[in-house]
């Protein structure tokens, strides 16, 4: 019996649609991705910070309740810190649409610089799987004349980076918002903070997204997977070392930073600055003391460089659109 | 005659200056055709372009009548078996089969026992199916190579130097897979530097040198209109120097080399047609004494050597 009749049947099945195959292409670098304990480790810091960030959100929801912890320290204050905590803690109650709104954005917008890093650490890890490994071992040739497009190729790709940083940063974060809500002794809490979790996703999807691309350009610059962490790294730490001598020197170099850029947007987002005005103006005693908040000192309420910002993140994504296009080709 | 179902029409291909496919015409009609020329004759560039790896510098090349590059539903019709090593090292062979199977739309249900019959399909033992791909050699990558280009059931294969690695009882193997594939109805195209390899398996040549398509068609064909371009005939006789005279005055040769000591003329036929006209008469007329006329054996191996060298 010759070999093809003993072992070989043809499949006869039908073959599943476009978007499975993207998908599996995505599903394939997520599974690779998370072979690697490192990653595993990063995303569970991540949702240890998620934890963090509702441990807080839940103190503040506790502020509102008469017998809770927070009362019970607040007692056993100076009288005069008791009047002023007391002071506060009735404004809270009065005026949650600001006072849930405000510490909502500031503390996600604090939150959201941890979880950058531990996004930008987890490209460093799977940066060399993502295009540098096809192109070394030049699967790509294989890959390519499959029934796909370079586009779906591209697209499954970006698809991975997406889903990895999304359950590192924008899961947490959206948990972190339902569980600080359902976690309150006011479940309104949820509506007066939709304003701080719209930014906060908005800021997500769109640094996320920024990011994948970034993360597939450089992984297609090098045909060796350790090359490619190497380059995302250097990107990472020289645009901050570049964006530090900018802001003494030419202030355009500053944009030469992704990590400054994606700061901008973030401050356009979540507009601390905004915030603290708003405290300042509503609430009683603290406010006064926020007055005197040099605001100049400190970045975070300093007026956004948002244009810039959208300018080199639009050029920094047509760069990276340029590198896959004359890099990834199975020639 | 059937409908080809591969076409290159005036098909050219440069990398920058330097030429990989010359203004080249051909039909590839179904069943196995053996693509075969020297290193640099082309042949990779020329399946690069069937299996939309490149685009045509000018031209077109049509595979079913479409043109492949970046056309998906053409390239679900086609599996293809690149020359170079092309395998995830840290992959094993079943995750790696399973993967690919999916971006060609096969559902996960099928795995792993459509991966597992095509492991079998291309002889990988079992025993190695837990190693990973950079642990194997290279015959045991080729045959994986083998197998992921059979695994969405295309209706053509394309196999560039698939036996490059393989020990004689793997090439008699695959050679045994493809004969059963191309009973099925999968038309197949394969690629070789060495025609002998090609020569038993293949219905249809395609002969390629420095870009060009050198000859097409059916073996028998080729080897016809070959051995009368270039047919080469050994003649024994009293005076090869007076049979070399009389011929080169009448125009008939390219060639001719009098091996003096053994009274032999080696000489090759510029026209078959009008030199078999004229031989008898003009070997009547010369009264030389023939003892021997010997035709050199025109397999299709010497004639690709010929008309590659």
């Amino acid at each position: 019996m010759s070999l093809y009749r003993s072992a070989y049947q043809r499949w006869k099945g039908e073959h599943l649609g476009i978007w499975y195959r993207r998908f599996a292409i995505a599903a394939n670098g997520f599974q690779n991705a998370w072979a690697n304990k490192w990653v595993r480790n990063i995303v569970m810091a991540a949702w240890l910070f998620c934890l963090v960030q509702t441990a807080l959100l839940f103190g503040i929801g506790q502020l509102l309740v008469k017998d809770s912890v927070i009362y019970t320290l607040v007692e056993q204050l100076q009288p005069q810190l008791q009047t002023l905590a007391n002071g506060l803690m009735s404004w809270i109650v009065a005026h949650p649409e600001i006072s849930v709104r405000s510490t909502y954005s500031f503390l996600f917008y604090f939150f959201a610089g941890w979880f950058k890093v531990f996004s930008l650490i987890l490209i460093a890890l799977i940066i060399p799987a993502l295009i540098s490994r096809d192109l070394a071992s030049k699967a790509i040739i294989i890959y390519s004349s499959r029934a796909i497009s370079r586009v779906d190729y591209f697209l499954g790709k970006f698809m991975t980076v997406f889903a990895l940083l999304s359950v590192a940063w924008l899961l947490p974060v959206c948990t972190a918002w339902l569980l600080g809500g359902l976690l309150a002794p006011d479940w309104s809490f949820l509506w007066h903070s939709r304003m701080a979790l719209f930014k906060s996703a908005t800021y997500i999807t769109a640094a996320i997204g920024f990011l994948s691309l970034l993360a597939m350009g450089v992984s297609a610059l090098s045909m060796k997977e350790k090359s490619a962490t190497v380059y995302w790294v250097v990107l990472w730490v020289l645009g901050n070392v570049i964006s530090n001598i900018g802001r003494q020197t030419e202030p355009w170099l500053r944009h030469l930073s992704f990590n400054y850029n994606l700061e901008q947007l973030a401050l356009k987002l979540f507009q601390p600055r905004v915030e603290l005005t708003l405290l300042q103006e509503n609430v009683p005693v603290i406010g006064n003391l926020l007055r005197g908040v040099r605001v100049e000192r400190f970045p975070m309420f300093q007026d956004p460089h948002f244009n810039g910002a959208v300018i080199a993140c639009l050029a920094m994504t047509i760069l990276a659109i340029l590198i896959l296009h004359m890099k990834v080709k199975p020639e | 005659m059937s409908t080809p179902i591969i076409q290159g029409i005036n098909l050219s291909r440069w990398y920058g200056v330097v030429m990989g496919l010359n203004n080249i015409d051909f039909e590839i009609r179904p069943g196995i055709t053996g693509l075969v020329g020297p290193n640099g004759a082309g042949k990779s560039t020329l399946i690069q372009l069937i299996t939309g790896q490149l685009q045509p510098s000018s031209g077109r090349v049509r595979v079913f009548g479409k043109a492949p590059w970046n056309h998906p539903p053409t390239l679900r019709r086609i599996g293809y078996c690149p020359e170079r090593e092309s395998l995830p090292e840290q992959l094993k062979p079943l995750d790696w089969l399973k993967g690919l199977g999916q971006v060609s739309g096969i559902p996960a249900s099928a795995f792993p026992k459509l991966a597992q019959q095509l492991l079998h399909q291309v002889k990988l033992a079992e025993s190695h199916w837990g190693k990973r791909l950079g642990q194997y050699s290279k015959g045991m990558r080729q045959r994986v190579k083998l197998a992921q280009a059979l695994m969405h059931a295309p209706d053509l294969l394309i196999l560039d130097e698939p036996m490059n690695g393989l020990d004689p009882m793997a090439r008699q193997e695959v050679g045994e897979i493809l004969s059963a594939l191309s009973r099925e109805g999968v038309d197949i195209l394969i690629s070789s530097h060495i025609l002998t390899e090609l020569e038993s398996l293949c219905k249809n040549i395609l002969i390629m040198n420095w870009g060009r398509v050198i000859a097409s068609g059916a073996k028998d064909e080729i080897r016809s209109d070959l051995s009368q371009w270039a047919e080469e005939l050994v003649v024994r006789c009293d005076h090869p120097g007076k049979l070399a005279s009389i011929l080169f005055s009448e125009d008939l040769l390219l060639g001719f080399d009098i091996q003096a000591s053994e009274d032999k003329l080696a000489f090759r036929i510029k026209d078959p047609g009008i030199f078999y006209q004229r031989w008898g008469d003009l070997l009547q007329s010369s009264g030389l004494k023939i003892y021997e006329i010997k035709s050199k054996s025109q397999s299709l191996h010497q004639i690709f050597n010929k008309v590659t060298a």
